[in-house]
This record gives structure tokens, C-alpha cells and sequence, in this order.
């Protein structure tokens, strides 16, 4: 046989040609970025048919499936690619019912695909398929070809083929079923041969591609496997929330497709709160119901909320999306608080007499226990039949030591104690069970006076030695080195508040200024001829108090600021910067409300306050002697 | 493969229209292009290289619809697609034949009619585009020949020859050449079914078949054997068997005669002229006799499978249904070859011509038609199993100096008949045996070289070779000597 060229040369990997591009094996090499370059209807050869679109010789896609009928969009074994495939697009003619599978070898310098070396993959094989069932439900408009185990080999076909090196190219081999034609013999009709074609990128290096794919794997690439989306039901709780810490919890979930069968593999992570929980639950059957055990959830406090929720993860090659359930809220709750016992002894007379005779005091301890230890961090009070009878007994040991002069005449025989403990969330609270009291008859008649004293309400006085008679006379104002304002300060000694308020309550001390005016003109002063009252402030304020209540001033606070924890709160009012009299707002003392000055929380006795007062005035200000007033107000609570 | 125009092949036209038709004269038929492979040879497992090369009838596509340039060219032992051996002017009858008809070479420059056995056609071929056209090797012993001749030669027109017998020994060098066996099949013995028949011992055939008209035949009669002088069957027809073989030059004949040639016979089985020369494995040939009742033949199984629609397991060849081969060669092309609408193409019904009209012999389903043949497999009756074989160069499994098919790195011995893990591989890599190493894979059973089981040996061409009649059997001889 003679042949008119020779071919290159090519080592049995077949894989390491010159030529442009990334060369196939390389390490994290992948020429595959996309769609195959004659997919987009060979760039090269722009007169092609179909041009930019699908191979022109092609009637569509075909779809992979393992042995159980569930599609595969690559697998890890380029020996055997599949167990079965079909086709889409284009429908198998009738009479045409027997196909098989061969493999292209792409060419770029060739437009035309069926000029393509090709290398035999399978059998003929007729179609429909009797199983499984959902390729024998494709019918006869659908070639099926059932496969061996040494058909669609492309581990044979990689170690003969000549690939095509070129970027786009590499590491792509295309897949195609053909038919035989439509039947010649029982028909007698002649008819080319149809092929549906699906591209496929496999590695058959040592190392991943750069999109990842691994050595010895191979994956659907155009057209683009069709994915299935997926829901993750919500996973349900038993017992259902909320539950005591410790309790053994199953969370359940299941996995459905938006089409097809549901996922019979792959596997469901469960989460709380974004945590693993539990391991990864392999699915083996369509609608499996999963679950994973915990009796680990955490706790904290009174009762801690958790966010449950299952993701899935198919598996590979699978045609299953991944999802994730929406979240189920499981509460924790704190541990059932332990039952204590609280017992009452036995009541005895305080003057050993063995006898209560009104009003003679009683005495009875109360014993607490836990699991049979005592427990004393708690309280305890002691009733009668309802009603309160001793003062609570803060801590152990928990004896009363009761007067009967409130008890009537009788036999109590409701007097029980009750036990709070001081930690809620751990012990519970108990009621001892029910004793006896007989209260007597007083000895002797008992004798009662009565005693009686008021209080009066008392009042808030606030006294200043200034009046506008005998104001407080501040220096002469100076001007500044800018010429922008003129200035005077001096000590303000004081104002005096007197609180005979019984109780020990709040008052809020308020200072407003006027506008000074200027003296001895006649008629309506100019705004020149006046200092507004927002040009006057009180700062640097000391106090002295006679209050006997634990007496905290922490010194000035800011307007707003909390005065909780202080006996007194000072505020100081800067002055404002030589504002006109004309302004409208209510800068340091002035405007139309008073400015917080004191705020006492417990204000009784007398609380003398001194300061600083400042006056700032415009430089357009005339010359004289201006008087003002400055208002105290006290408001109490 | 039978010589037709580009249009017209089984199951496989439309990738004909793309293949590279090469310079040369014109031809009628195609001419096999300087890439292709081309074998000759055997009748019997010409259909088998036929399907695996073309595909069958049933759909199933072969190695050439693959859509690669080079093709697998059979060249059939028969110019007849129905494998019917043609005859000149004179027909059948043994006589005169015209010049350049018969068995006797050289004939054909004479101008008056010679003497010979019979006056077959002689047909021709073109093995290459290009050439002119030669004698078309009909049967094993004319194939083989006509592959030593070429690589006596080195002419490399013949790529394989097709065989079914051992044929090592007609090579000049056997050791050049390797062979793979790719089927077995019955063989046994065709009556008609009515037939005077009775069981027939191996002995019993040598001695019918030696049987000549003037002289005492192996039943210690005179003349060709009656039925009456089988023992056991003096009962019997006291008409003359009439022994029909297949022509000496075919692999049939020789597996046939060394077959039956048991220990008793001092030499091998040679016809006498109580018996008549046909067609190789043409069950047509009981038919033609004027006492069919008295007619026996050896039968490949295999053709019988393929006249009745059968696998080489004896199941119907399309499911549930099964679909001959042949069809009624005097009906006109759409006469016959279309079957109604959702029909078989060959109905149920004995119309001649007409819509499912089937071979004048009249093999219809199976189910519902006594067969007007019978293979006889009955207890006394002889039978055996042959194994059916190709044989080719055996250097050029490691000649790597073309890829058989551009873009394949594969030669064309290793891409359509063998490819062990020995000799070279493509870039002349010494394949050491070993799964794993320079390439080489594994099926579980077999060793191949890289690109794994050459086409023969694929469960593509198996499920071919079953639905042409046979059973797949392969395997691979590297170096063939006279005993094989």
C-alpha cells in the first residue's frame, strides 16, 4: 500500500506536539476556556455553514448516564466513559434505529468536522433501550446506545490519536452518536447518516488542568451540561423546639430536584449556626430522608436560640445543583432548674415556755435542701396561710424569730416557708410543707398606746445676696486683641437652695439672664445699647451641701449626661460670643427658658452654689453702664 | 465488499460522498484509492469482512462509515452479490469453453473454444485505482495465492487475503505472514428437505465423493454410490447420490476434504465424476439439481444464517424478527428491495417479485415455512466446526511509515487486524508485552498495543461478524508456518 505523505511522528502520549497554544499535559494547563472554537462556527472559515453557530454537521447534544440511568456530566474513568448515552436536539428519523458511538479528533485547519479523523468507540446498538426506565421513556425519537465496558474508550483513542494541540482545542475531544441511517433493508430508503456530537475536555496528565479538572477525569463541555436546580426542605426538629439542654435532638431533611428524579446521591451537611453539625449524610435513595443526632447544643443564660439549616452537595458529575435549606430557629433552654425541698422545724415559743401567748414571739427555722445537700444562696420568708409573717431571712441558717402580735387568736395551721433561690435558672423555689401555730390568749390583757408625730411636706427657698439694687458689679469690659469682642468675669457667690422636703428628693436648679441694658437713656434702647442675656455665663461651679446622704459631685457635667450615681450634678453655661441683642437663640444663660445649672438627686439641706460669671459683648456695643438680671428657678420632683 | 457505484452500499452511504476519489482511469466500480485497505479470498467469510467493513443490512454501521479517509476494501470471491459463481456462454455444463472462461489459465489470447471442466467467467477486478483490471481470486486457495504473489512481488495491492482453512502452506515464505482467526462456524451437510438422505458417516462421504462412473466405489459397488448401498440402508432409494463440492481452489473444498479424509484413506479426498463442482456454500446448488431428493452438499452454517436471518447463534438477527440477506436476484431493483410501510422488506408471502419477495429458493421466516433445504445435524450425520481466518504481512504490523488514517497514529495492520503488545508501535516504541507500559492496555484477557483491540477484535465488528452468520472468534498468530 502506498501513501502519498508521510505523518509526524508522535510520542505514544500523543499528547506533547509543537504547536501554538497551551500543549496538552502540561502542568495546570487547560486550553479550554469557553466554548470550542468550531462550536462558534470556525472562525477561520467565516464562509462556513451555520457560521457562528453550532458544528454545521451536527443535529445536536448528547447526554451521558451511568449504569443506573442518572445523568453524568464527566466521570473519572476515561476507559469507559459511560454506561449509556442519548441524544438532544434533532430527533431520530423513524426506521433509524440502530446507532453507535465514535470519537472526532478536532482539526482546526479542517472547517468541515466530518473531515475529521473519527476512531470507533462502540457497537451499533439498537434503540429504545428496554431499561432503565427513564431512557426506555425516550422511545424511538431518541437514539440510546447502550455501552460495554471497554466502549467509548478514550484511553485507547488518546494513545493513537494525533490531537490537535492549538489553544481551544487541546484537551477536547468530541463524542458524537450516529445512527446507521434509516434502515435500509426494511425500507429500502437511502439516507445519510445523522451524528449528534457534544464536546467533552478530559486530563489524561498527572496533575490538574487550570479549571480544575483532575487527572484521569473528564467532564462535559458544549454544549453545556443542563443542571438541575435543588431544594433543601427546611430541616424539621424532634422533638420540635424548644428543649432543655442536653436533650438528644434529630434535625430531618430532604433533597428534591426541580425536575427529574430526585438526588439519590450526594450528600447533606447540617449547620448551626454555620458550624458543621454532625457528618456529612450520604444520600442513597431518591427522597431520603436524612438526620443527623445532637444532644450538644449549646446553651447560655437563660435559653439560647440556634439557627439550623442543611446544605447539598452533589455528587461529581452529577447533574444536581447544589443547594442550601432555608433555617429552622431550635431554642435551648437553660436546664430544668433542680427541685429543692424546704422544710420547717419546729415551731417553738422564744421564752421557753412551750406555749404562744399573744403577743409573745415564736421561733421556727427553715432548712433547705438540693438532692438532699442544703443549699443556702437564697432567701426565705415565712407565711401564714397567704400573708407575709417574718421579715425574709436573707441567709442561712433561716430562722425566724417571729412576734404573734399580729396573729389572731387560733390555730394557724397554714404556716409554711418559701424558699427564692438566688439563682433562678439552676434551683427552683420551694414551699415547705404545712405547719401548725396556736396562738393563745395573751397571759394578761395587754395594755396598747398609741403614738403619733407628723412631718411636714417642707419647701424649696433659694436666696441670692444679689439684687438688682445691690447687684453682683462685674469689672469693666476689656476688649479683645482682634477688636472682636469685649469681656468681663467675676466670682458669683452664690445662690443658696434650702430643701426641708421630707424623703430626700430630686430637684433641677434653672438660671435665665435678661438682656443688660444699658442705664439712663430715655426711651427703648437700640440693640447697641444692649448686651443680650446669651452673652452671660456661669461656669466653674462648686458647691457645698449639708445633705448627709452619701454626697458624690463628680464637678460639671455636660448638658444630657447621665447623673445617675451623683448626689449633685453641676452644668456649666458657657457664655455665648457676642451675640446681638437681636439674636433669637439661647446661647449661655440666655433666650427664653432657663439653662440647667444643678441637678441634685437627693436635694435635702442646704446646697450653696458659687461660680464663675462671664459676660461677652459686641465691639458695637456702646459705652455705660448696663444692668441685667439673672433668675434662678428650682423645680422639684 | 462488492464492486458498485459510490451510491449505493449497505447502511453506510453518507459518508461516501466525502471520501477522496483518486486520480485514474475511469471505472465502473470503485477502485480501491492507494490508502485502502484491500483483501480477497474466501467465499465463505466474505460477507463477515463485508459487515464488518460496511455494515450490515440491519442498520448497524462498519468501519467505514466511520467517516475516515481510507476504507477496509473486500473484494468478494463472486461478482455476484448473492455470491453466485458466473459462468460464460456456455453455462454450467462441463465442455467447451470460450476463450478466457473455465479453469484452465492462458486461454484467453486464443481464437477457438478449449476444452475444460467448466466455464466459469473468469470475472475481473481493478485492486487499486490505476491499474488495469485482474482475475478476481474466487475461494481461500485463490486469495491466499494471489497475497503471496504480491508480496512476492512487493507490489502491496493486496493488503489480506480472506480464508477458511489453513492455508500456510501455500505461501512461499509462510513466516512472512501472520493471521487472525475472526469466526467459527457449522459445518455440515445440505440435503434437500425432502431427501433420500440418510445419515452419513465421515468414511461414508470420502467414499461417495471418490466415487467415479466407470469404476468400484468404496461400497464395493461399481460406479457412483446409490443410498441403497449406505449400510445400515438397504432399504433405501436405489436412486444415485448425487455429491455436490465446492470448487477445489476454495478453502471450503480443502477443509472439506481433509475433513472427511479420515485414517482409513491413504490419500486426500479427491472428486471422482459422480461428483459435480458448484459454488462454494450456495445451498442454491441443491435446488438446481434435477433430483434434489438426491442431492448432497457441504454448507457453511454460517451462509445458511445469513440465507435465513440468523446470528451465529442460531437467534433471529433483528429481535424479535429475522431479516435474510438475500433477496429474488431476478426481480428488478424496486421490485422487491421495499417493503410495505412498517414491513420487513420481506413479507411472509412466496411472490415472486412482489412486495417481500425472497431468493427463488424460498427461505422464509422460519416460523411459519418448512424450509425447502435442510442442514443435516442428526445424530450419524457428520459435522464439524471451522475456524475462518485472515491472513496478512507480518512486517507490517511494525511498519510505521504511514498512519493508516491521518490523525490516527495507528498503521493500518494494527488499526483493522492485530495490535499486540510486541513489535513497534507508532514512532517505533518497542512494546514490551506489559499492560501499562509504551501504551499498552489490557481487556481483561488480550494485551494491545496502544489504541487498544484492532477493529476485528471489537464488540463493533463481533456483533457484525454475528449478524453475517458467524460466531466471533479471535485471535492472533504472529508468525504463520506451514501447518498453519
Amino acid at each position: 500500500m502506498k501513501q502519498l505523505r508521510k505523518a509526524a511522528i508522535a510520542s505514544t502520549a500523543a499528547l506533547a506536539l509543537a504547536g501554538v497554544g497551551i500543549v496538552a499535559g502540561v502542568t495546570g494547563a487547560s486550553a479550554y476556556t469557553g466554548t470550542p472554537a468550531w462550536e462558534t462556527g470556525n472562525t477561520l472559515f467565516s464562509s462556513a455553514l451555520n457560521y457562528p453557530n453550532l458544528d454545521q454537521n451536527s443535529k445536536g447534544g448528547i447526554i451521558f448516564y451511568d449504569s443506573s440511568g442518572n445523568v453524568i456530566t464527566g466521570g473519572t474513568n476515561l476507559s469507559n466513559l459511560a454506561a449509556y448515552v442519548s441524544t438532544t436536539g434533532t430527533a431520530a428519523r423513524t426506521n433509524a434505529n440502530l446507532a453507535n458511538v465514535i470519537f472526532g479528533v478536532p482539526d482546526h485547519t479542517k472547517a468541515n468536522s466530518l473531515t475529521w479523523a473519527t476512531f470507533s468507540g462502540s457497537a451499533s446498538t439498537s434503540f429504545p433501550v428496554g431499561s432503565p426506565s427513564n431512557l426506555a421513556a425516550l422511545g424511538t425519537t431518541v437514539p440510546v446506545v447502550t455501552l460495554g465496558s471497554s466502549d467509548v474508550n478514550l484511553t485507547n483513542l488518546l494513545g493513537v490519536a494525533s490531537l490537535d494541540s492549538s489553544a481551544g482545542y487541546a484537551n477536547v475531544i468530541q463524542v458524537r452518536v450516529k445512527d446507521g441511517g434509516i434502515g435500509l433493508a426494511s425500507t429500502g430508503v437511502n439516507s445519510p447518516n445523522y451524528f449528534w456530537s457534544t464536546d467533552i475536555e478530559y486530563n489524561n496528565g498527572g496533575s490538574a488542568l487550570s479549571d480544575g479538572l483532575a487527572p484521569g477525569n473528564w467532564q462535559v463541555i458544549y454544549p453545556a451540561a443542563v443542571i438541575r436546580t435543588t431544594t433543601v426542605a427546611t430541616p424539621t426538629a424532634s422533638p420540635a423546639s424548644p428543649q432543655y439542654a442536653g436533650t438528644s435532638v434529630t434535625f430531618s431533611t430532604s433533597v428534591t430536584a426541580a425536575t427529574g428524579t430526585n438526588p439519590a446521591s450526594g450528600s447533606v451537611q447540617f449547620y448551626d449556626g454555620g458550624v458543621a453539625l454532625g457528618a456529612a449524610q450520604t444520600i442513597t435513595s431518591a427522597g431520603q430522608t436524612l438526620g443527623v443526632t445532637t444532644s450538644a447544643l449549646s446553651e447560655s443564660g437563660a435559653f439560647t436560640n440556634h439557627t439550623i439549616t442543611a446544605a447539598f452537595t452533589p455528587a461529581a458529575f452529577s447533574d444536581l445543583g447544589s443547594s442550601t435549606s432555608s433555617a429552622l430557629t431550635f431554642r435551648v433552654n437553660h436546664t430544668a432548674a433542680a427541685a429543692t425541698v424546704t422544710t420547717l422545724g419546729n415551731i417553738t415559743s422564744v421564752d421557753g415556755t412551750g406555749t404562744v401567748n399573744q403577743p409573745d414571739a415564736f421561733s421556727v427555722t427553715a432548712v433547705v435542701t438540693v438532692g438532699g445537700s442544703p443549699l443556702t444562696a437564697g432567701t426565705v420568708a415565712l407565711f401564714d396561710n397567704g400573708v407575709q409573717i417574718g421579715l425574709t431571712a436573707a441567709s442561712s441558717p433561716f430562722t425566724f424569730n417571729v412576734s404573734s402580735s399580729s396573729l389572731t387568736v387560733a390555730t394557724h395551721s397554714n404556716i409554711y416557708a418559701v424558699f427564692t433561690p438566688t439563682d433562678s435558672l439552676t434551683y427552683q423555689s420551694s414551699q415547705s410543707s404545712a405547719a401548725s401555730l396556736v396562738v393563745a390568749l395573751p397571759a394578761y390583757t395587754p395594755a396598747v398606746a398609741g403614738i403619733e408625730t407628723t412631718i411636714q411636706p417642707g419647701t424649696i427657698t433659694l436666696s441670692t445676696p444679689y439684687s438688682t439694687g445691690s447687684p453682683l458689679v462685674l469689672p469693666d469690659m476689656t476688649i479683645d486683641s482682634n477688636v472682636t469682642n469685649y469681656s468681663t468675669s467675676g466670682q458669683f457667690a452664690g445662690i443658696s437652695v434650702l430643701d426641708t422636703r421630707p424623703g430626700n428628693l430630686a430637684y433641677t436648679l434653672s438660671a435665665l439672664a435678661s438682656n443688660l441694658v444699658k442705664q439712663g437713656i430715655g426711651g427703648s434702647p437700640s440693640n447697641a445699647q444692649q448686651i443680650s442675656g446669651e452673652n452671660v455665663g456661669l461656669t466653674n461651679l462648686l458647691l457645698t451641701s449639708t445633705n448627709a446622704t452619701p454626697s458624690t459631685f463628680l464637678g460639671s457635667l455636660a448638658i444630657g449626661a447621665s447623673t445617675t450615681g451623683q448626689n449633685f450634678s453641676a452644668f456649666d453655661n458657657a457664655a455665648g460670643a457676642h451675640l446681638s441683642a437681636s439674636d433669637t437663640g439661647s446661647a449661655g444663660l440666655g433666650g427664653v427658658s432657663g439653662h440647667e445649672v444643678l441637678h441634685a438627686n437627693s436635694g435635702q439641706g442646704t446646697t450653696v452654689i458659687h461660680g464663675l460669671l462671664s459676660i461677652n459683648a459686641p465691639t458695637n456695643t456702646v459705652d455705660g453702664t448696663y444692668l441685667g438680671t439673672l433668675t434662678f428657678t428650682v423645680l422639684g420632683s | 465488499m462488492q464492486i458498485k457505484k459510490l451510491a449505493v452500499t449497505a447502511a453506510a452511504a453518507g459518508a461516501l460522498a466525502l471520501s477522496v476519489l483518486t486520480a485514474g482511469p475511469a471505472s465502473a466500480d470503485y477502485a480501491p484509492g492507494t490508502g485502502d485497505a484491500v483483501g480477497v479470498g474466501s467465499d465463505t467469510l466474505q460477507y463477515l469482512v463485508d459487515f464488518v467493513a460496511d455494515g450490515n443490512h440491519l442498520g448497524a454501521t462498519g468501519f467505514n462509515a466511520l467517516g475516515n479517509v481510507n476504507r477496509l476494501i473486500n473484494f468478494d470471491a463472486t461478482a455476484d452479490a448473492n455470491a453466485r459463481l458466473a459462468y460464460g456462454v456456455v453455462g454450467s455444463t462441463q465442455g467447451s469453453c470460450s476463450p478466457g472462461t473455465g479453469t484452465k489459465t492462458g486461454t484467453g489470447l486464443a481464437s477457438v473454444f478449449h476444452v475444460d471442466t467448466v466455464c466459469q467467467l473468469n470475472p475481473t477486478i481493478v485492486l487499486r485505482a490505476g491499474l488495469r483490471p485482474v482475475q478476481r481470486p474466487n475461494g481461500s486457495g485463490a486469495g491466499v495465492g494471489a497475497l503471496n504473489n504480491d508480496i512476492v512481488g512487493a507490489l502491496k495491492n493486496i493488503d489480506f487475503a480472506r480464508s477458511s482453512a489453513k492455508k500456510g502452506s501455500s505461501f512461499t515464505t509462510p513466516s512472512s505472514t501472520s493471521r487472525i482467526t475472526v469466526g467459527t462456524e457449522n459445518f455440515v451437510m445440505l440435503t434437500a428437505a425432502t431427501t433420500h438422505a440418510v445419515a452419513l458417516s465421515a468414511a461414508d462421504i470420502y467414499k461417495i465423493y471418490s466415487a467415479t462412473t466407470g469404476g468400484t466405489n468404496g461400497f464395493g459397488g461399481t460406479g457412483c454410490v446409490t443410498w441403497n448401498e449406505i449400510a445400515g440402508n438397504s432399504g433405501g432409494s436405489a436412486n444415485v447420490i448425487v455429491p455436490l463440492y465446492p470448487q477445489t481452489a476454495s478453502g471450503t473444498f480443502s477443509f472439506f476434504a481433509s475433513a472427511t479424509t479420515g485414517v482409513g484413506q491413504v490419500t486426500a479426498l479427491v472428486p471422482g465424476n459422480c461428483a459435480t463442482a458448484v459454488e462454494e456454500n450456495d445451498p442454491e446448488a441443491i435446488a438446481q439439481v434435477t433430483s434434489k431428493a438426491d442431492a448432497i452438499e457441504p454448507i457453511s452454517g454460517a451462509r445458511m444464517n445469513l440465507f435465513l436471518g440468523l446470528k451465529g447463534d442460531g437467534t433471529n438477527n433483528a429481535g424479535s424478527s429475522a431479516y435474510p440477506y438475500f433477496v429474488d436476484p431476478s426481480c428488478t431493483y424496486g421490485s422487491n428491495a421495499v417493503g410495505s410501510a412498517g414491513g420487513t422488506g420481506y413479507g411472509t408471502t412466496n411472490v415472486s417479485c412482489g412486495v417481500g419477495a425472497v431468493s427463488s429458493i424460498n427461505f422464509p421466516q422460519p416460523a411459519a415455512w418448512a424450509p425447502a433445504v435442510t442442514q443435516q445435524t442428526g445424530a450419524g450425520w457428520w459435522k464439524t466446526t471451522r475456524d475462518v481466518y485472515i491472513y496478512f504481512r507480518n512486517a507490517e504490523i511494525s511498519n510505521h511509515a504511514d498512519q493508516f488514517e491521518p490523525g490516527i497514529n495507528q498503521n493500518l495492520i494494527r488499526t483493522l487486524f492485530a495490535n499486540p503488545c510486541s513489535g513497534t508501535s507508532f514512532g517505533n516504541v518497542a512494546l514490551l508485552g506489559v499492560a501499562g507500559s509504551q501504551g499498552c492496555t489490557t481487556d481483561g484477557t488480550n494485551t494491545f498495543g496502544p489504541g487498544g483491540a484492532p477493529y476485528f477484535d471489537t464488540a463493533a465488528a463481533s456483533a457484525l461478524i454475528s449478524s453475517s452468520g458467524f460466531t466471533p472468534a479471535y485471535s492472533f498468530l504472529n508468525t504463520v508456518t506451514s501447518a498453519d
